[in-house]
């Protein structure tokens, strides 16, 4: 096709800014929404968009992505604005997006053929959610025995976990708030762990309450936190930290729960 | 006291297990009942068919 007159060329311009500014912007609204740190969405950002033949201007708040995307002249721009696609942590879909940015600066993928591989890469189903709990409750016990607990301890923190992990489960997948989640979890996390004082089948008690509850700690978020205050994303930093420390509030609060129920001293 | 908070343990317990559980009795019914439609539409359409892109004639 020949372009005819200046008019259609700057369209064709537009066009090309416009998908890949829209790309861009929900590559980087994924990577966010899986729980990278906002230095790799930065990095990850700016190998893709050397390969495409721009510049991007990227704004990342908490709850947005915002990206101008200019051409190499800088005299035509496009800007888009994305939500985080996701909203749960998921490490495989982080590395899957990340592999993706390198495959488009190694293969010289253009944005449509990138698009349809970001597509596939969205459309993957989540780890198991049976193995994730299976995984967790095990992960969790060999805490209690890495804290010196005995076995009996390590056989009450793996029930406990069980069965908290499975109300967090049951809960999120029925679109309860977190927050109340994380209470709920906690509380019978707490309940089953104090069965060491209860039934008196524990030689380490204490170890099996406190650590029955440690697998509800957010600590992607804090780890996060950290890193994106150090490259300098306070807005970021400030929210992650925040929603991790209503979180461990939360966490807390079920845990109290649970031992004043159980009729446990605090100190 | 004991026999008190033992109650309550298993209370609790015996609530969580039994709400999972009917949680689960009740989503497998509606997704059972969901596939048993969309089987069902799927038989209709094959009974639906034309068979007249199969005739000889139309080869003719």
């Amino acid at each position: 096709m020949r372009i005819t007159s200046d008019t259609e060329c700057a369209a064709l311009t537009h066009d090309l800014l416009k998908g890949k500014c829209r790309f861009i912007a929900n590559y980087a609204a994924a990577l966010l929404g899986c729980g990278a740190t906002c230095i790799r969405i930065e990095k990850n950002v700016k190998r893709i968009a050397e390969t495409f033949g721009v510049h991007v201007d990227m704004t990342l708040l908490p709850s947005h992505v915002i990206a101008v995307v200019w051409d190499m002249d800088y005299t035509h721009s496009y800007n888009c604005q994305s939500k985080p696609i996701g909203g749960a942590i998921d490490f495989s879909r982080n590395i899957a997006l990340s592999k993706l940015s390198w495959q488009i600066a190694e293969d010289k993928l253009n944005y449509v053929d990138a698009a349809g591989k970001f597509e596939q890469i969205l459309l993957k189903p989540r780890l198991n959610k049976w193995l994730v709990l299976t995984l967790t409750s095990i992960a969790n016990a060999s805490f209690c025995r890495l804290f010196g607990g005995d076995f009996n301890a390590v056989g009450i923190v793996l029930f406990a976990t069980l069965l908290g992990f499975l109300v967090k489960q049951v809960m999120l997948e029925d679109k309860i708030d977190v927050r109340i989640t994380t209470v709920a979890s906690a509380f019978v996390a707490s309940v089953i762990g104090a069965s060491g004082y209860l039934f008196g089948i524990s030689g380490t008690p204490e170890l099996a309450l406190g650590t029955s509850v440690l697998f509800l700690v957010p600590g992607i978020p804090y780890i996060n936190s950290g890193s994106d205050l150090f490259a300098g994303h306070y807005l970021c930093s400030m929210s992650r930290f925040i929603q991790a420390v209503i979180l461990t509030i939360c966490l807390s609060l079920g845990l109290c729960g649970g031992m004043l129920l159980m009729q446990m001293k605090f100190f | 006291m004991t026999t008190h908070l033992i109650f309550t343990w298993f209370l609790v317990i015996g609530f969580v297990v039994i709400g999972i559980l009917a949680r689960c009795i009740v989503r497998f019914n509606k997704t059972t009942n969901h596939y048993r439609v969309v089987g069902f539409e799927g038989k209709e359409d094959f009974f639906e068919y034309d068979d007249d892109d199969n005739d000889d004639e139309n080869y003719k």
